[in-house]
């Protein structure tokens, strides 16, 4: 257990170090923040032009804030098992004692904090720039929300991110996940407004519990309003982390057997 | 310099590439496809011309993003398989071989626009019928090919450093916005005005308004004034290219920084 | 094998100094001289080998000579043509190969690889199939040909890169470290095949580190490190160079740097190296007298566990120490 976490030390800074050699820290961050607020404006615009009174500009921006969390916690954690492959140091990474899931769990703890990052500064801009009002919220329970909702969707980052083990295709999953999360997860637009059979798989998604406890947040909520969303997004981000061991030790297997794991 | 038979070649060579692995398509279409679905439902209670509207500027949104992940990649690609001194060595241009691999990608644009407008069709129940079909394709290749010489200029970045990568993701959003393909340009705030007029996309899309609304006009240029201003814009990127393509290679050479990844 | 005196390649104070490293953030490097005021030629039809340690300019060379890098200074002509300002016109007539699995499109299959760059090249379309087939045939992937380039073992990808190499019938071909971490019986191979297309005349210029190889390849060569050329000649001259002199190989358990130092400085020595075994060493020395030397060497390293003092011939390695480290 104590090498295990002494793995995830170790591979937090190598996270770092092996995203760095390719793309350098400030290129990244400024990479996500750019990409955050112009995604946020993009829709904040088309949200004026259309006029629906259910999906303003405000509630395009405050929703969009909140979804910039995936870039760092689903795709940066899938991206780096990508790019790890990619340079061929995935077999290095293997033959070490630590297994992969503690390895991928120090990226998720790096990405984390950029997901926390980015998140921040996208409410800054939204509030700046899109007159979001959180003057109402209680920064107590504004923090404790959005880093459960980074917790569980590192969760997800890591089950997507176990894919790419055997997969090339972990990035391109990572990226559909991505972007499927303004579509279904209530950023944009109530869920009320997709067809009754698509709505249930919103729910899977623990962006959608995020945003709403957000938003309650924003307008005054406190923490024990918000408690029912946020054990849900708590029992859905743990049952993540336990279902993407199973499936690095699955995924593992299978690569040793079949030689696919510096294939890219 | 110019070499046909190179362009064809790295046309060949891109679309082999393609059918070996096709799923790679997704990460460069999945944003515009999510956008547009997104403005079809933000739009949806408006109904009419908007939703169309909203399709065709998908449409665009899609061609872009297939430009900037496909297209500045093909060099990157090079650089990574570690073939781009293999290819700098033979006295076929860069820039042809470049210029074949983006008019690939812009014809998987074309395709990737066209899901837009089928889900659009099926799946919202929007007429796509379009008023002036002739001038619509005419439009619609236009812009393909202006987005292609936009895909070379960013490619050309790759001969220098592999973190072009980077800066050219960063350009995705802004460019959806800027060539206000799904919402009309006078939303946006004066300054931006320049940077939009520079983008051919911008041209493209109004182009494509033109010729699909019976009475679309919104700077009053006509269709005529539309695809002049496309193929101008279009021409400016082409010469600005190659000069790039110029300066870069010799960059390179001074620098010896073709081979690291 | 030399069939001529035409110089295909002329090479008069070549340097190359790489710039800083220019960054968007953060410090650039230093300036890194590659190669430093380099002259040589080469004759039509001979193999001319680049021989030197790591990091001594060889690559840098041979990539100037085929147009991927500007020279800082100096001049270089390959088949009479600038290879600054006539790359374009000279670029038809040579080609490059270079060691390592990178540098072949690995999702396309042999085939497809040889036919895209026949297409660079602008081989005739009527000649490109039966060229793109003799070519996998010659290099004996006829078999793999419509294999994709991932599933090839290492040795198959090498000789594609040859292959590859000779898509265009150059008249010069230049080959950088091509057995280069290729185990060595495909390693012998790929000697076999630089000879064969040097019988049928092509000129080729090749780097490589391993001595042996230069030996039993190059016509002639050059020794260059530290971006200088050290010694150029053919092997036979570079051997007869220390013809005269005798080798005193030392095996000792606890010898190093100090101890090499000392011996380098003893009179009479000019060159040591140091060779570091399981838990013993050996150190050989070029001298030009042996038996003097031996009371003097047996002195310095008293105290050190001395396994065995024997004299020896020289070898085109200890020549090349002599020349890349001699003093």
């Amino acid at each position: 257990m104590l090498r295990d976490i002494v793995g995830v030390k170790a591979s937090t800074l190598v996270a770092m170090r092996s995203q760095f050699a390719v793309v350098g820290p400030t290129l990244w961050l400024m990479q996500i923040l750019a990409t955050s607020l112009f995604q946020m404006w993009f829709f904040v615009l088309v949200s004026d032009f259309a006029g629906d009174p259910g999906a303003s500009p405000g509630y395009v921006a405050l929703g969009n804030a909140v979804a910039s969390l995936t870039y760092a916690a689903i795709y940066g954690v899938c991206m780096s098992s990508g790019a790890e492959k990619h340079i061929g140091t995935m077999a290095t990474i293997m033959s070490t004692p630590t297994r992969m899931y503690y390895v991928f769990l120090g990226k998720g703890v790096y990405q984390s904090l950029i997901g926390l990052f980015t998140v921040s500064m996208s409410l800054l801009f939204a509030s700046v720039f899109f007159g979001v009002d959180l003057s109402a919220a209680e920064p107590f329970t504004l923090a404790a929300v959005l880093l459960v909702t980074c917790f569980s969707m590192v969760g997800f980052g890591l089950i997507i991110g176990s894919i790419g083990v055997y997969l090339r295709s972990s990035m391109v999953l990572g990226s559909i996940v991505l972007y499927l999360g303004l579509l279904l997860c209530g950023v944009n637009f109530p869920i009320s407004y997709l067809p009754d059979w698509v709505q249930p798989l919103s729910y899977a998604f623990p962006l959608t519990y995020g945003v709403e406890a957000v938003r309650e947040v924003a307008v005054g909520g406190s923490l024990g309003d918000v408690s029912g969303l946020m054990v849900t997004m708590l029992a859905l981000g743990i049952a993540a982390y336990v279902a993407a061991y199973f499936l690095f030790c699955y995924f593992e297997k299978l690569a040793l057997k079949n030689g696919s794991l510096d294939v890219f | 310099m110019i070499s046909l038979r190179a362009m064809k070649a790295a046309l060949k060579q891109q679309s082999i590439h393609f059918f070996v692995d096709p799923q790679w398509i997704i990460p460069s279409i999945i944003a515009p496809f999510i956008f547009t679905t997104v403005t079809l439902f933000l739009f949806r209670h408006a109904g009419g011309d908007l939703l169309l509207y909203a399709v065709l500027g998908g449409g665009v949104l899609g061609m872009w993003g297939n430009t900037i992940h496909s297209s500045s990649w093909s060099i990157g690609y090079d650089r990574m398989n570690g073939t781009l001194e293999s290819i700098m060595v033979t006295p076929a241009p860069l820039s042809s071989v470049v210029f074949g691999r983006c008019l690939w990608n812009a014809f998987l644009g074309l395709l990737n626009a066209l899901a837009v407008f089928i889900v659009a069709h099926f799946a919202f129940a929007i007429d796509v019928s379009v008023r002036d079909p002739l001038g619509f394709v005419v439009a619609l290749f236009l812009t393909l090919l202006s987005l292609a010489v936009l895909g070379m200029i960013f490619g050309a970045f790759y001969v220098v450093t592999r973190a072009s990568s980077a800066f050219f993701q960063m350009l995705e959003f802004p460019i959806y916005v800027l060539s206000g393909a799904v919402f009309p340009l006078v939303i946006l705030p004066e300054w931006t005005r320049p940077f939009s007029y520079a983008l051919p996309a911008t041209w493209g899309a109004e182009a494509l308004k033109i010729s699909a609304f019976t009475g679309y006009d919104s700077l009053s240029i006509g269709l005529p004034g539309a695809l002049g201003l496309t193929a101008l814009t279009t021409i400016v990127y082409l010469l600005i290219s190659f000069q790039l393509f110029t300066y870069l290679e010799k960059r390179a050479k001074v620098n010896g920084t073709l081979v690291r990844y | 094998m030399n069939n001529g005196n035409e110089t295909v390649i002329s090479v008069k104070d070549l340097t190359k100094v790489y710039p800083a490293a220019t960054r968007l953030l953060g410090d650039g490097g230093k300036k890194k001289l590659a190669v430093d005021r380099v002259d040589f030629e080469v004759r039509r039809g001979e193999i001319f080998g680049l021989l030197g340690p790591n990091g001594a300019g060889k690559t840098t060379t041979i990539k100037m000579l085929s147009t991927l890098l500007i020279p800082t200074s100096g001049k270089a002509t390959v088949l009479g043509l600038d290879v600054v300002k006539d790359a374009v016109k000279l670029r038809p007539r040579i080609n490059l190969v270079s060691g390592g699995e990178r540098g072949l499109y690995f999702r396309l299959t042999g085939r497809q690889n040889l036919d895209f760059f026949s297409d660079m090249y602008r081989v005739p379309r009527e000649r490109k199939k039966a060229k793109v087939q003799e070519l996998l045939d010659q290099v004996g992937l006829g078999d793999a040909a419509d294999i994709r380039v991932e599933n090839y073992s290492r040795g198959m990808k090498q000789r594609l890169h040859l292959a590859r190499g000779l898509v265009n019938d150059p008249e010069m071909l230049f080959l950088d470290e091509p057995t280069s971490g290729l185990d060595p019986e495909i390693a012998r191979e790929t000697r076999t095949l630089i000879r064969e297309l040097s019988r049928k005349g092509m000129t080729i210029m090749l780097t490589t580190h391993y001595m042996f190889e230069a030996d039993e390849l190059c016509d002639r060569l050059a020794i260059i490190s530290d971006g200088r050329i050290k010694a150029l000649g053919s092997p036979f001259s570079m051997k007869e160079s220390v013809r005269n002199d005798t080798v005193i190989e030392v095996e000792a358990r606890d010898i190093g740097e100090v101890q090499r130092q000392g011996l380098a400085g003893l009179p009479g020595v000019s060159a040591v190296s140091m060779e570091f075994l399981e838990g013993r060493q050996l150190a050989r020395m070029v001298v030009e007298e042996a038996g003097s030397l031996i009371p003097k060497v047996a002195a310095l390293l008293e105290g050190r566990k001395v396994i065995s003092i024997r004299v020896d011939q020289p070898t085109l390695e200890d020549a090349y120490i002599k020349m890349v480290n001699g003093k």
